[in-house]
């Protein structure tokens, strides 16, 4: 890009061809920051939505989702450490989802187009082991479902709802 | 006299003593080129940052620690004196692992104030009054205190959240405290 440049400033200034000149910083600027923008950008993204469904569709979201689900939406027998391994991997990785979203590195659109029903569902029955659980593991103490100290997935959880509300959550292919 | 078709650039292209300022200019608009695609690998990497402190702050062992150390100090909950202590030691690492990261620009630090200020604040306050607990004489280390200042800048000035608003008054008390 130097010498493209130095060409239009020599041009310019010995020969005085200025519309050549201007197609040459047109064509310098479009090689020089538009594709490598193009690019880059379309890499991060594509990085992003890689992650993305690694995790939705990964052992540690899914894979959690499904014990939480099976032990309060169809009461199988689930054990406590199951449930709190679990637990865990839905809660972080769900909050992994909103930092992207943050970052820009995920489509929100995308992920609750896609997503928001089973958001939902499994952020119930993590309200529900929470429940359970929790309180009990607190002397007994009962405690807010959602306490300060989740702000992320309650966020989640809100968004995820009002994507549900408004039925933009994209349907099942049926064949 | 100006030049019309060559605007700006005149000066640099007509006179030769000034022809290197356009040289200059050429170099830098090279080298931005290059360099301008690398803020996205940046991103890239703030996210992979971002996803890492995530997942340890998220981790059963964090989750819990903190929980513990809170509720300890909003009296709801009894628990040993080597529980507490290891709690408090747990939150003392993640404290200092994030303020760390952050300074390194290893994870991106209005993301993880806007998701997390909150809980570091709540984090921060247990954390000294487990110290005024035990350890009374000693100071609250310096990432801790660093942490502290900008999420409490964070929940004062720049946060959009209703809900962290709580800890605006946490953090006035803490001010004082840790002598900022």
């Amino acid at each position: 890009m130097t010498i493209g440049l130095e060409i239009v400033f020599l041009e310019v200034a010995d020969v005085g061809t200025g519309h050549f000149a201007v197609g040459g910083a047109v064509i310098a600027a479009l090689a020089g920051f538009i594709i490598p923008f193009i690019y880059a950008r379309r890499n991060v993204s594509l990085w992003g939505h890689i992650e993305l469904a690694r995790i939705f569709d990964g052992p540690k979201f899914s894979g959690g989702s499904q014990k939480l689900r099976s032990k309060y939406e169809e009461g199988q027998e689930v054990s406590e450490d199951d449930l709190r391994l679990a637990a865990e991997q839905v809660r972080s990785e769900l909050v992994v989802v909103m930092g992207m979203i943050e970052t820009g590195l995920a489509k929100k659109k995308r992920i609750f187009t896609e997503h928001s029903d089973v958001i939902v569902k499994t952020i119930d029955a993590y309200r529900k082991y929470k429940a359970e659980f929790e309180s009990r593991l607190y002397s007994g103490e009962s405690e807010p479902v959602f306490s300060e100290f989740e702000i992320a997935i309650k966020r989640c959880y809100n968004t995820a709802q009002q994507w549900l509300k408004e039925g933009k959550v994209v349907q099942s292919v049926k064949i | 006299m100006v030049n019309l078709e060559l605007g700006p650039l005149a000066p640099y292209v007509d006179d030769p003593s000034t022809q290197f300022v356009g040289m200059a200019i050429a170099m830098g608009l090279t080298a931005f080129a290059f360099f301008y695609p690398t803020y996205f690998s940046r991103r890239q990497n703030m996210g992979r940052g971002l996803s890492e402190a995530i997942r340890i702050l998220e981790a059963d062992d964090s989750w819990r620690a903190r929980r513990i150390l809170i509720l300890k100090y909003e009296k709801k909950l009894e628990t040993n004196e080597m529980e507490l202590k290891k709690s408090a030691e747990k939150v003392r690492t993640d404290l200092i692992m994030i303020q760390s990261w952050i300074e390194e620009k290893g994870v991106p630090r209005r993301v993880l104030q806007d998701l997390y200020s909150g809980v570091f604040i709540k984090m921060i306050e247990a954390y000294v009054k487990y110290m005024e607990e035990f350890y009374p004489a000693a100071q609250i280390e310096r990432p801790v205190r660093k942490l502290f200042k900008s999420s409490n800048r964070w929940i004062k000035l720049e946060s959009r959240d209703v809900g962290t608003k709580q800890f605006e008054k946490i953090g006035v008390n803490l001010y004082d405290k840790l002598g900022l």
